[in-house]
Formats: C-alpha cells, sequence, structure tokens
C-alpha cells in the first residue's frame, strides 16, 4: 500500500515535469567504402581479413536521445548499429542509458546508469562527427593478448585460434573500444572554465568489453583535467579493475578477481589559428593468468605484464574552405617483455595515418583516411595499409 | 623515417606559411570604436540612401517556442554541460529580421556600420545578425577558451582558433543565409542575414516592427527567424502611406 502511494506521489509530482520536457534527437548513419592490404586484420588495422579487398556499406548508426525533464534530472541513451568484429553491421548495442542529476549553480554533476568512461580524451569522440580520423587509437582498438576469458596467451587470434563458448577469442583492447562503462559517476567543476575532476566506480577494468550487469567485475577510475592557457588542455588519468570473466576455458581458474588491469594516462589539446595538436599516451600494467592450452588450464602463478600505447595528432583547418581539414597521427603500441624470457608479449606496431574532412553541409560530413603500419617483426610488416572514406549523415 | 619527418616538416611549413597569408588581420585591442557598442545594440542598420516618406509597421505571430521533440543541442557529450547565454539577442523571438526589397528600383546600398557577432557563454550574440551586402562583420571572442568560426554557406569565413579579446574582421559578400558555427563547441550556431535592401529592421520581444523612410513602390516583405525560416508578402507604397502589415508564424 505504501509503494503504491509513494509512486502515485511520485508519478504526480514528476507528470508536470514531463509536460513542460522536451524530448532532444540526434541521430548518425555512416557509409564506408574501404580497402585493406592483403594482411588486413580487424584487430590490426580495423579491417575484417575476409573484407580486405574494396567495400563499400554501412559502418555505424546511433540513435540518441536525452529528456532533460526538469529539476537539473536528466535522462540519455544512445542505440548502435555497427559492424561485428568487421564483418556485417548486425551488432546492436546499448553504450549509453543513464540518468543524470546537475543541481543547478552546483559545480557537481551526478551519472548514475551505463555513461561515457573517464578515462583519457578520446572516449568523447566515439561518433564519426567527433573523429578527426577513422579509425581509432592503437590503445582503443589493438587487440592485445589478453582476453577476458583465457587470460594471457601469446599469439591469441592470429596465430593461434582460442576457442571458447563457440567463439574465437581475439584478446581485448587495451581500453574498451566503446568507450562506455556502467556504474556511478561524479563530474566536479573545480574552478569554472579551468580544472575538472571526473571519477567513477564501475562493473569492470578499462579493457571490460562487456560492461554490462552480469559481469562480477569491479573498476574505479579518475580524470583530472586543466586548461592552464586558453589554448591549452591537459589531462591526467586513472583507472584500476578486475577483468577476468568466468566461462567454461577458466573453469579451473581459482580467486577471478585477483586478475587486474591498471592504467595511467595523460592527454593533451593545444589549439592556436588552424592548427589544433592533439595526444595520448597511457601506460598499463595487467596481473593476468597464464592459459597453457596443452594442458588445458593455466599456470600456477600469474604474470606482470606491461605496454605502452600512444598517439599524436595534427589537424589543420584550411583558411580558405571553411569545414575542411587535412590531418596526420603517428601511433604506437609497445609491449614489455614476458617475465622470465626475452620476447615482448604481443607485437609492437607503429603506425603513420594521414586524413582529411569536408563538411559538406549541416547534415552531410566527408572523411578519408589512408594508413600505413609496421608490426614488429613480422615480414608482411607493411600489407596491413588501410584506406577509408566515410560519408557520415547526422541530424 | 628522417626522409619522412623531413617531408612533414616541410608540408607543414607549407601549410603554416599558407595560412599566415590567408589570416586576416587582426585588429589589436582595444576594439575598434563602437563594436561593443554594437553588441549591445545589435539594432544598428544602415543609413538607407535612397529615403521615402512612406512607412511600414505591424506585429509578427511569433512561432511556438517549444516542440515535443527537437534536434538534440551535441553528440555524444554525455550529458555534459552545454553552456548557453542568457542575453536576450541568444532568444529565438530576438532574432526576427524583417525586410523589404523593391520590386519597381535598386535601392543604392551603404554597409552596415559596425556589425558585429560575438561568442560569448558558446553562443553567438547575436545569433542573427542582418547586414547589408558588402558590409564588413567584426567577429569577437568574449569567452575565457578560444573558439573558430566556419560558415558552410560562404566558405571563405573560416577564422581559425582564436584566443579571448581577438577581433576579426570579414567582408560579407555574398547575399543570403549565411550560417556560422564553431569547430570546437559544435552546438553553437548563427546567422549573418546579407540583404540587397538597406530597409530592414528586427522585431521586438513582442514581435512589433516598423521601418520608416521607405520610398514608394511595391515591396517583397520578407520576415526571417532563426528556427521557423523565411515568411514573404508583397506590398505597395505610396503617398506618405503608413501601412500595416501582420505575419503569423503560428498558422501555416
Amino acid at each position: 500500500m505504501k509503494t503504491i502511494r509513494l509512486l502515485t506521489t511520485l508519478k504526480l509530482a514528476l507528470f508536470p515535469l514531463a509536460l513542460q520536457a522536451q524530448l532532444e534527437l540526434n541521430a548518425t548513419a555512416s557509409f564506408e567504402l574501404s580497402r585493406g592490404g592483403d594482411k588486413s586484420h580487424y584487430f590490426y588495422n580495423e579491417i575484417h581479413e575476409g573484407y580486405s579487398d574494396w567495400r563499400f556499406g554501412l559502418a555505424q548508426a546511433n540513435l540518441m536521445a536525452a529528456w532533460p525533464f526538469g529539476g537539473g534530472w536528466r535522462l540519455q541513451g544512445r542505440l548502435l548499429l555497427e559492424r561485428k568484429q568487421g564483418e556485417r553491421p548486425e551488432q546492436l548495442r546499448l553504450p549509453q542509458l543513464n540518468l543524470q542529476w546537475a543541481p543547478q549553480e552546483s559545480p557537481l554533476r551526478f551519472t548514475l546508469g551505463r555513461f561515457l568512461y573517464p578515462f583519457g580524451a578520446f572516449n568523447g569522440r566515439q561518433l564519426p562527427t567527433e573523429r578527426t580520423f577513422i579509425a581509432r587509437p592503437l590503445a582503443y582498438s589493438y587487440y592485445v593478448n589478453i582476453s577476458e576469458k583465457a587470460g594471457f596467451f601469446p599469439g591469441m587470434g592470429d596465430e593461434v585460434k582460442v576457442p571458447a563458448d563457440g567463439n574465437t577469442l581475439w584478446g581485448s583492447t587495451m581500453l574498451y573500444y566503446g568507450g562506455y562503462a556502467a556504474g556511478m559517476k561524479l563530474h566536479w567543476e573545480i574552478k569554472a572554465r579551468k580544472a575538472w575532476l571526473d571519477a567513477a566506480v564501475v562493473n569492470g577494468a578499462p579493457n571490460v568489453r562487456t560492461g554490462l550487469p552480469g559481469s562480477p567485475n569491479w573498476g574505479i577510475t579518475s580524470r583530472f583535467s586543466v586548461q592552464p592557457r586558453h589554448w591549452w588542455k591537459q589531462g591526467f588519468s586513472l583507472a584500476y579493475g578486475t577483468f577476468m570473466e568466468r566461462a567454461d576455458i577458466n573453469a579451473g581458474l581459482e580467486k577471478m578477481k585477483a586478475y587486474r588491469q591498471a592504467l595511467i594516462g595523460t592527454d593533451y589539446l593545444i589549439g592556436f589559428g588552424y592548427f589544433e595538436l592533439s595526444g595520448e599516451l597511457i601506460a598499463a600494467t595487467y596481473r593476468a593468468p597464464q592459459h597453457l592450452p596443452e594442458e588445458e588450464s593455466f599456470a600456477g602463478k600469474a604474470l606482470h605484464l606491461k605496454a605502452l600505447a600512444g598517439h599524436g595528432d595534427i589537424r589543420y583547418s584550411l583558411p580558405f574552405l571553411g569545414g575542411a581539414y587535412l590531418a596526420y597521427r603517428f601511433g604506437m603500441i609497445h609491449f614489455g617483455r614476458i617475465p622470465g624470457r626475452t620476447d615482448r608479449w604481443d607485437n609492437g606496431i607503429k603506425r603513420h595515418s594521414l586524413a582529411a574532412g569536408y563538411r559538406i553541409n549541416s547534415f552531410l560530413l566527408v572523411q578519408a583516411s589512408v594508413s600505413t603500419q609496421q608490426v614488429n617483426e613480422k615480414q608482411w610488416a607493411r600489407r596491413q595499409q588501410a584506406f577509408r572514406l566515410m560519408l557520415t549523415a547526422f541530424y | 623515417m628522417l626522409r619522412m619527418a623531413i617531408l612533414m616538416t616541410t608540408f607543414l611549413s607549407f601549410l603554416y606559411l599558407g595560412a599566415r597569408q590567408e589570416a586576416p588581420a587582426v585588429i589589436p585591442g582595444p576594439h575598434p570604436a563602437g563594436v561593443s557598442a554594437v553588441r549591445n545594440n545589435p539594432e544598428a542598420e544602415p543609413v538607407p540612401l535612397l529615403r521615402g516618406d512612406n512607412e511600414i509597421y505591424g506585429l509578427i505571430g511569433l512561432p511556438r517556442p517549444r516542440k515535443w521533440v527537437a534536434r538534440g543541442h551535441a553528440y555524444n557529450k554525455d550529458g555534459s554541460k552545454v553552456m548557453h547565454s542568457d542575453d536576450p539577442m541568444a532568444a529565438p523571438n530576438r532574432n526576427v529580421i524583417v525586410s523589404l526589397h523593391p520590386l519597381d528600383f535598386q535601392p543604392p546600398l551603404s554597409p552596415t556600420r559596425e556589425a558585429a557577432i560575438t561568442q560569448k557563454d558558446q553562443t553567438f550574440l547575436p545569433c542573427v545578425l542582418p547586414v547589408t551586402v558588402g558590409s564588413t562583420v567584426y567577429f569577437l571572442n568574449e569567452d575565457q577558451f578560444v573558439h573558430s568560426i566556419y560558415s558552410l554557406t560562404l566558405r571563405n569565413i573560416a577564422i581559425g582558433r582564436r584566443p579571448p579579446g581577438e577581433v576579426h574582421p570579414r567582408k560579407i559578400n555574398k547575399p543570403g543565409v549565411i550560417q556560422l558555427t564553431c569547430d570546437i563547441h559544435t552546438h553553437m550556431r548563427g546567422v549573418i542575414l546579407s540583404l540587397e535592401t538597406p530597409y530592414f529592421t528586427r522585431a521586438d520581444a513582442d514581435g512589433r516592427y516598423r521601418i520608416r523612410g521607405l520610398p514608394d513602390g511595391r515591396y517583397r516583405m520578407e520576415v526571417f527567424h532563426l528556427d521557423a525560416g523565411k515568411r514573404m508578402v508583397e506590398v505597395a507604397l505610396s503617398g506618405g502611406q503608413a501601412l500595416r502589415q501582420d505575419i503569423d508564424y503560428t498558422k501555416p
């Protein structure tokens, strides 16, 4: 009875607010023409090995809605249709669905639900309309030899196919490529337009992909950003959490929460005249179980593995053609040695990319990019070039 | 690697020099006389070189401001605070421009004096600026961070990142609706209404307008509202007439 009364009161209280509210909608649809080198692989250059020849089709579509219903409250979500591991656009996700409260005249904002993961600068550029380059930086796109089900296994995905629960394990990106996590987040504008702090408790380490309830992981993350000068923004990020997920392949593994990932990163944005310089440097450490497929078990001792990833962008807006730009990116990912051995725990990569973009009108954006990359100690090192031409319609 | 670095350096040097040559002359502070005054008085209009003794006045029925569904202000910003100025010049209903375009004669045009648009609180102020074609518009940045401006309709308006306080002039040499946006704050939008007539005014917040000094003749009266678009009607004025012409956006 009390519950019914409470619900009725809430309904009556919220109804006038709902009447005043305006539903804000945005949408994007991106079509891509692409071609990759004959050694293309989704986790190397984001082009699936079966689609390395010329290909045109829908790459991504988004529907975003926000409902500010008064009193500083806001409900918002994003529905995403994307290619499943670079194949067909059949993967439907709900990367964002959260309730936010931003009290008026307060420097604080609270978010509950599934939200943008507050680490680094790139997560704020998940949509094609926000990106300079079509591809993600390596930290967000290269699948390292650590899987949330099989732990560490050298050559995972390309040299050795590790099956688990009916799928082949590819490893995981250093940061979940979707850029979202579920949990609670606090945003605090410490000094107006000068310094900000984001802190969140989420359901996993940054590399956790699913991030949905059911994945019994935990993580904490924090990002402090400052604007020392009007032309310079600098961010510092920290994240820590567990990432292993129970599956048949790890049935014999105990203490799943003992395996963790920690990230520390810094990012910058410098803008002057027609130039914008931006970039990010992220160091990762893992405490991961080592999978031994011959014995169908895990080594007794966890491994401590380290990696470093970064990228630097230069973007130049054409002064004689509003809405057009040229850009260059250098990206790299580097891996430490396997403890007690001389070999590294994954293939390091150096990538050069060039991009151009042009905003045709208020709802069409065309972008093109070419990239070439060098994979350490691989004869096919230069056969993973990629060309992409993307047309994005947005509302 | 070294060869690549040299190539990149050369390429960037070219771009930089190109930008320097293309960049507008920056007027050093303090702002040119009157620019601040114009910001506070965006009614500034050109003095018509050809004047008559007719006048037109009336009421613009302003469009209803709210809809159930609207285009969002920002993509993927995770609900981050999108700044918006409380200045009346940011309100759509303070940006209704009424203009009269002569059909029987071609009036000589003088540039609109001290026309300026500022970027403040991530908002273009005013969000619609009417000028005569050929006028120079001064772009200001009054925020504490950089802004850029570019236009998708007049591509030579591409002002790079400007620090607070800098003023950049641009000549508006094309008639029509010139949309402005900021590359950094993509939710910002503004419009320069470049007119081939010296006879125009801004309606007040209640929708009232009045234009005096109109010569005899037939006119195409245009009303422009930032969200609701354009309405047109033909009118004829003669012999010192004071004509009332209302336009109602609330009716189709």
